[in-house]
């Protein structure tokens, strides 16, 4: 809530010395279809479903010299589940993020710094709450069809309300999770129109596996409340775990300004006591620039 | 008698020497007026597929070599609107001076690196007040600091006689004295040399020639202006 707060007033102040900024920067629709949103390993506990997704962000930039420039950006989400209802959300952000090049023209390296605050508000109230995040990331265009990026985030996320304890000795925020991950990406241009993305990421954090009763994620979890927008008889449990994340999009551009795309990504998580899971993701994007 | 007989003879002469004069005196004065001895070019710039090529730029030269004097060189401008150059190919005379007006409501960092022109504006609102200086033919690669995906170019040419196709892949060179010319052709995208593309021309003294050039044309690879989805991020 602190930084939040202190983003907000800082937002305050730069937009009162700028007035020159785009209201909007861009704006996207997006399928997305994940095939193991409850993070379960067992079969009868896995449960997928259709989420369509519109957002849009903007705000300042401040171009502070030739090679330096701060900008705040305020972002606006919302996700529609097609079965699992109290996965609706409306995610509202602000981000504040510095970027530096270092020389002139296209190729040269940047470098970028960002932290962020997104409130969180789930039709189920376990879920509400704070997102904050600081990355920050080096990226370089090599050639005229490739560029590479590398990045390194760290995230707290804060639940509003702590549900009654579930078992006596176990914390039940559940949605009390901090992580860090560390990425790398390539981008491929095999034809002007045409870009395909690959991504590799390490996460290391806490997950959410949401099942019925299990022995083995109970005795590895730190957190556990009652989950029921997966049903009756379900449980959230937090545990410590390492994910990776690969990705493969291609995207087309569309016009000058818009572009739509395809993507694939798969995760894989392991956590103590051999519990292991994985998921796909399929995501169907459109996104217009300003 | 006689001098009278003389005396009305002297201004009959002197009357016709006026009418002359003033004959040759209006010819004078007409000859600017009366249609010009110059040929036009009808040219026609197309790729390998058979489609128009617009933002060509057609230069013709006279066999002879020497380009020809023609008006002299001004200034043009190199607009920015929408985070873009306009226009995306602007060809000048050599000798030219070109204003770089920022029609953004955001300031823009314009540079080429390229050796008929090295130069570099930094940030800045609205219109420079120096115009910047091309004097060396040859081709100016303008980028912006901030915005990788703005690419314009600038065509410096050694001759007077130029011009750039519209969408239809066609432009017109008109008043041209008759004679034998080099027709060149050039475009950001072009394959090989703009030399390659040299082809000798006659124009006649008055009507105009049809000049058609099939050019390869390159993948534009420039930087992407459109958002990418999925950057990184759990």
């Amino acid at each position: 809530m602190k930084f939040g707060e202190e983003l907000a007033c800082l937002a305050l102040v730069l937009c009162t010395t700028q007035a020159s900024a785009a209201p909007f920067d861009d704006f996207g629709v997006e399928l997305v279809y994940d095939d193991n949103l409850t993070r379960a390993q067992l079969g009868r506990d896995i449960k997928g479903d259709l989420a369509l997704a519109v957002s849009t962000s903007g705000g300042p930039r401040f171009q502070l010299t030739d090679y330096d420039s701060l900008s705040l950006k305020g972002t606006l989400a919302a996700t529609k589940y097609r079965h699992y209802d109290g996965l609706d959300n409306i995610n509202a952000g602000l981000a504040l993020g510095y970027r530096r090049k270092f020389g002139l023209g296209p190729y040269v390296p940047q470098f970028a710094l960002t932290g962020s605050a997104t409130r969180l508000e789930y039709d189920s109230r376990l879920r509400d709450g704070w997102l904050y995040a600081a990355e920050a990331e080096a990226s370089k265009r090599v050639t005229e069809r490739v560029a590479l990026r590398a990045f390194v985030r760290s995230e707290r996320r804060e639940s509003d309300d702590v549900p009654a304890r579930v078992v006596p000795f176990i914390r039940a925020n559940v949605f009390d999770l901090s992580s860090r991950s560390a990425g790398i990406g390539a981008d491929f241009a095999y034809d002007p129109r045409y870009l395909v993305s690959l991504g590799y990421t390490w996460h290391r954090g806490d997950i959410v596996s949401t099942t019925q009763r299990n022995l083995p994620i109970f005795l590895a979890s730190s957190a556990i409340a009652p989950d029921p927008v997966f049903g009756d008889n379900t449980y959230a449990y937090t545990m410590p775990a390492r994910t990776r994340v690969f990705s493969i999009g291609v995207s087309r551009e569309v016009g000058r300004q818009a572009s739509v795309s395809l993507g694939y990504e798969y995760r894989d998580s392991r956590a103590d006591g051999g519990i292991a899971y994985s998921g796909n993701l399929f995501r169907a994007t459109y996104l217009y620039g300003f | 008698m006689k001098t009278r007989a003389r005396l009305p003879a002297a201004p009959r002469v002197g009357r016709a020497k006026a009418a002359i004069g003033g004959l040759l005196a209006l010819l004078v004065l007409a000859l600017p007026a009366a249609p010009a001895v110059a040929g036009d070019i009808r040219a026609t710039v197309r790729d390998r597929d058979g489609k128009p090529v617009a933002d060509a730029v057609v230069v013709v030269v006279p066999s002879g070599g020497a380009a020809g004097a023609g008006t002299p060189p001004g200034v043009a401008e190199e607009d920015q609107r929408n985070k873009e150059f306009v226009p995306y190919v602007l060809p000048v005379q050599a000798g030219t001076r070109v204003l770089f007006p920022n029609n953004d409501n955001i300031r823009h960092h314009v540079y080429s690196f390229s050796p008929a022109k090295t130069f570099e504006l930094p940030l800045y609102s609205g219109t420079p007040t120096s115009p910047v200086l091309f004097d060396k033919p040859g081709v100016v690669i303008l980028g912006c600091n901030i915005h990788d995906w703005m690419v314009g170019y600038i065509y410096v040419s050694e001759s007077p006689h130029f011009a750039k196709t519209g969408a239809d892949g066609k432009v017109t060179l008109g008043g041209l004295p008759g004679g034998d010319y080099t027709l060149r052709v050039w475009h950001p995208r072009l394959e090989g040399s703009e030399q390659a593309t040299a082809q000798p021309l006659a124009v006649p003294s008055t009507g105009a020639v049809d000049a058609a050039t099939t050019i390869g044309l390159t993948p534009d690879f420039r930087a992407r202006r459109a958002p990418t989805p999925g950057r990184g991020g759990y």
